[in-house]
């Protein structure tokens, strides 16, 4: 086990209101090597509990481990043993080459100058980043700049990486591009990653198992398949016609019907999404149309109907 | 590896994010000091006027200036940062320090480096060896200006503090430490039994330059010894705060929410 | 048919601009306390250097003890009022949100004008009546009557308007030179001598004097401190004369220069 959560809760006071419970009484532990992604809307507790396991907030009530240190107590050691990347904060020395802010964490890790070499060069092989080594962090796009990020939070080899919205911002093929990377440089080295994000593109890509958060309750905690069998099967349609008022057709479930506008739900497991296309293109004048999984609010509340 | 090579480093990466800028950081620099060579004409104008204050001439209200530039200068050009400690402690900026194995007050002190500060260094050179009687003089002015910059960064962190406990904003902590620095600027004699003391405990400016320049002008050893001490004492009273606020901080109980 | 704003709507929009500075400056009730507390540090400060002149030293000057704290107690409120306005538009420059600001129909810079008169018309109101009860108490007497505060006012107001032009104008020069910080320190340091913010120009060499008046700087601190010291009308008529002068050429600037500025942030690139 390389961290380990048990009863963690979380107060907080606020002068003139009353006190905000963020976190309450999460049991989970975590095991080297694996991958793990915190899902839930915003406020329900992902960030809290992230500090909380990085030594950067103390709990009102619980236990935690990571990598054998308490983290709220023995933040300085366990610094060693964790990397953690901000999607909203950089690391990295905004005017420096991105090799240079390199070095310097080595320094700040003390790390042996020929060990810290020959990790940097493996971490930039996998991450693709060796063009970028004498760049500016300035003049980085934000996808570049977070595999630098990335990089840099693995320079002191630690056990655990925490992500918190890595692919915020990024574009879509960035946010590929990222995924694939951060995959292949946990399963390298193998690093256990806590992600927390909004994009279940990122759960999907990444993760093997997830932990969904809401109230600052866990509310499941299952390997990714049986949260896609169970959940992700769900696929939108929305079509944009020339029809003012488009019709819906066979058994798809109507989400929503607007001028020129038709969203349909779709089980992806029941429905072939290409018959139901074809069966689109027949019936409407379509001008466009998007295939998207259900967005991660309905399969929330989805959940919640099923586990309030 | 040497295990305080990182402090350096830290301090070294800072100032050369900013020369890398070579243009503009001359350009501050420059200007800075022609802005401290004008602010010595309106010294020279009052005591055109005054000819002198209980004894304090034009040349040793020059040599207060100076020390006061020289420590101002080595504060924001290496400690820089120290003004960024409210704001990091408000918009959350301090979990990037705090997620190191370091100190989380150095790096936030090594965090800015404003190129004007060369330009106060040299000014408040120049202005001490024009008000100084010898070289020697002029050389223990630097070195008092040095310990004096350790008081001001101290300050300047310790106002900053507040930000833990308060919701004072950074601006407040700016304008308060621009107070402390008006009293560090202009001789302090003749003032109230209760300013003085303040001057000398709580609000350390009295140490800066203003019982340097009295060494300057009749050595006392008691009287350095203080100094040296307040270099020593202020910082680690700042030290002891941001712990203390560490701990606040880590606790996530805000008097405001601002993340 | 597109819409256009006419001169009406114009200044609607200007003054909804002023409304705003004044009620988000007065909504930081902090920021205000740090700007009072830096006030009566300076001038307590300085009032304590001038109680212990020879007395002749100011006499010489035709000056008195009063006198002086009151007038620094003045040029003190213009300077802290208007602070460092130049920084807004300097950041904007910098950070690129200027762009989005120039592409309304009521410009970028009369607007930020009109928003830093309503930040400082707040200030100079909330500083002043504890300013001049901090300066009664240092000195025990005031230097001039009720009727002459309207006067002072008008002049304090004028005053602070000709430096908010010279702080725009400072501002701006962010676009030729990448920041404002070096034409701030040298106007600022200017303005402080030659606008003689610790002593009055009668108590300067008469070179200097003459060299100050050929520069606004007196008409942004000087006059109206000196229309409270000395408010016999023909120095008032001159004072306000003197300030509508330079008002309405530093102005005249601020449109040339915000024209300009229009000009090189567009065609000269910098929007990219």
């Amino acid at each position: 086990m390389i961290v380990e959560a048990k009863g963690l809760t979380k107060t907080f006071l606020r002068a003139r209101s009353e006190p905000f419970t963020a976190v309450s009484g999460v049991d989970f532990t975590i095991d080297a090597g694996e991958r793990v992604a915190f899902i839930g809307p915003n406020g329900a507790g992902k960030s809290t509990t992230l500090k909380m396991l990085t030594g950067l907030l103390y709990p009102s009530a619980g236990a935690a481990r990571v990598a054998g240190f308490v983290p709220w107590a023995e933040r300085r050691r366990l610094a060693y043993e964790i990397g953690i990347v901000f999607g909203q904060r950089s690391q990295l020395w905004y005017h420096l080459r991105v090799r240079d802010s390199f070095d310097l964490l080595a320094k700040i890790y003390g790390l042996d100058s020929k060990l810290y070499r020959a990790r940097a060069e493996r971490i930039t092989n996998v991450l693709q980043i060796e063009a970028l080594l004498d760049e500016p962090v300035k003049t980085l796009s934000l996808g570049q700049r977070m595999r630098c990020e990335i990089a840099a939070a693995l320079l002191h080899g630690p056990k655990v990486l925490f992500l918190d919205e890595p692919t915020i911002g990024l574009d879509v093929t960035a946010k590929a591009l990222l995924r694939e990377h951060l995959k292949h440089l946990a399963e390298a080295e193998d690093t256990a990653i806590v992600l927390t994000s909004h994009d279940i593109g990122d759960i999907e890509h990444i993760c093997a198992r997830v932990i969904l958060v809401n109230h600052g309750r866990i509310l499941l905690d299952e390997p990714l398949e049986n949260l896609r069998a169970s959940f992700l099967r769900e696929k939108r349609i929305t079509i944009v016609t020339e029809d003012e008022r488009p019709e819906p057709f066979g058994a798809a479930v109507v989400v929503e019907r607007g001028p020129h506008r038709l969203t349909l739900s779709i089980d992806a497991s029941t429905f072939a999404i290409d018959e139901v296309v074809a069966e689109a293109l027949k019936r409407l004048r379509v001008r466009d149309l998007t295939i998207e999984n259900a967005p991660l609010e309905e399969i929330i509340r989805h959940l919640y109907r099923e586990r309030p | 590896m040497n295990r305080f090579a990182w402090i350096p480093a830290l301090g070294l990466a800072n100032l050369r994010s900013e020369l890398l800028r070579p243009w503009n950081a001359a350009l501050l620099g420059a200007f800075m000091a022609i802005n401290n060579f004008v602010w010595f004409g309106v010294w020279a104008l009052f005591f055109g006027l005054a000819g002198d204050v209980r004894g304090w001439t034009l040349r040793d209200v020059t040599e207060i200036y100076g020390i006061l530039a020289v420590g101002y200068g080595i504060y924001s050009a290496f400690f820089g940062g120290a003004r960024n400690v409210a704001l990091f402690i408000q918009n959350g900026g301090l979990d990037v320090y705090l997620g190191r194995p370091r100190s989380p007050l150095l790096g936030v002190l090594f965090s800015r480096c404003d190129p004007t500060g060369f330009g106060d260094i040299a000014s408040g050179a120049v202005l001490i060896a024009w008000a100084a009687g010898s070289p020697a003089e002029w050389l223990l002015a630097l070195v008092f200006a040095t310990l004096g910059a350790s008081v001001l960064v101290s300050v300047y962190v310790a106002i900053n503090c507040l930000a833990f406990w308060t919701s004072a904003r950074p601006r407040l902590c700016d304008q308060l430490f621009e107070s402390f620095l008006q009293f560090a600027m202009v001789p302090q004699i003749g003032l109230p039994v209760f300013v003085t003391v303040l001057l000398y405990t709580v609000l350390p400016a009295a140490f800066i330059a203003f019982v340097p320049v009295e060494i300057l002008r009749a050595f006392s050893l008691g009287k350095a010894a203080a100094v040296v001490a307040a270099a020593t004492v202020f910082p680690a009273i700042a030290a002891g705060l941001f712990r203390l606020g560490l701990r606040r901080y880590a606790s996530g109980n805000r008097a405001l929410d601002v993340r | 048919m597109s819409a256009r704003i006419t001169s009406a709507g114009a200044f609607a929009a200007l003054a909804h601009a002023f409304r705003l500075g004044w009620s988000e400056t007065w909504a930081q009730r902090s920021a205000l306390l740090g700007t009072f507390v830096n006030y009566a540090v300076i001038l307590s400060l300085w009032a304590n250097l001038y109680r212990q002149l020879h007395p002749q030293s100011l006499a010489r000057a035709s000056l008195g003890y009063a006198q002086v704290v009151w007038y620094l107690a003045l040029t003190e409120l213009v300077a802290l009022a208007i602070g460092y306005a130049f920084r807004q538009i300097q950041d904007e420059i910098l950070d690129g949100s200027v762009t989005a600001l120039l592409v309304r129909p009521v410009g970028y810079v009369a607007l930020t004008a009109a928003q830093e008169i309503g930040r400082t018309a707040a200030k100079i109101a909330a500083l002043a009546v504890p300013g001049a009860a901090l300066a009664y108490w240092l000195t025990g007497t005031a230097p001039f009557g009720a009727a002459v505060v309207p006067a002072v006012a008008v002049s304090v107001m004028a005053g602070a308007a000709n430096l908010l032009a010279m702080q725009v104008l400072v501002g701006l020069s962010t676009a030729w030179f990448g920041t404002a910080r070096p034409v701030f320190f040298i106007a600022q340091k200017l303005m402080f001598v030659l606008g003689g913010l610790i002593l009055p120009l009668d108590a300067y060499p008469a070179v200097l004097v003459k060299i100050a008046w050929l520069t606004p700087f007196p008409a942004m601190l000087y006059a109206p401190a000196s229309v409270a010291l000395d408010p016999t009308w023909p120095h008032v008529a001159a004072m306000l004369a003197v300030q509508a002068f330079w008002l309405g050429l530093a102005w005249l600037a601020v449109v040339a220069a915000s024209t300009a500025f229009e000009r090189r942030y567009v065609e000269g690139g910098l929007a990219a």
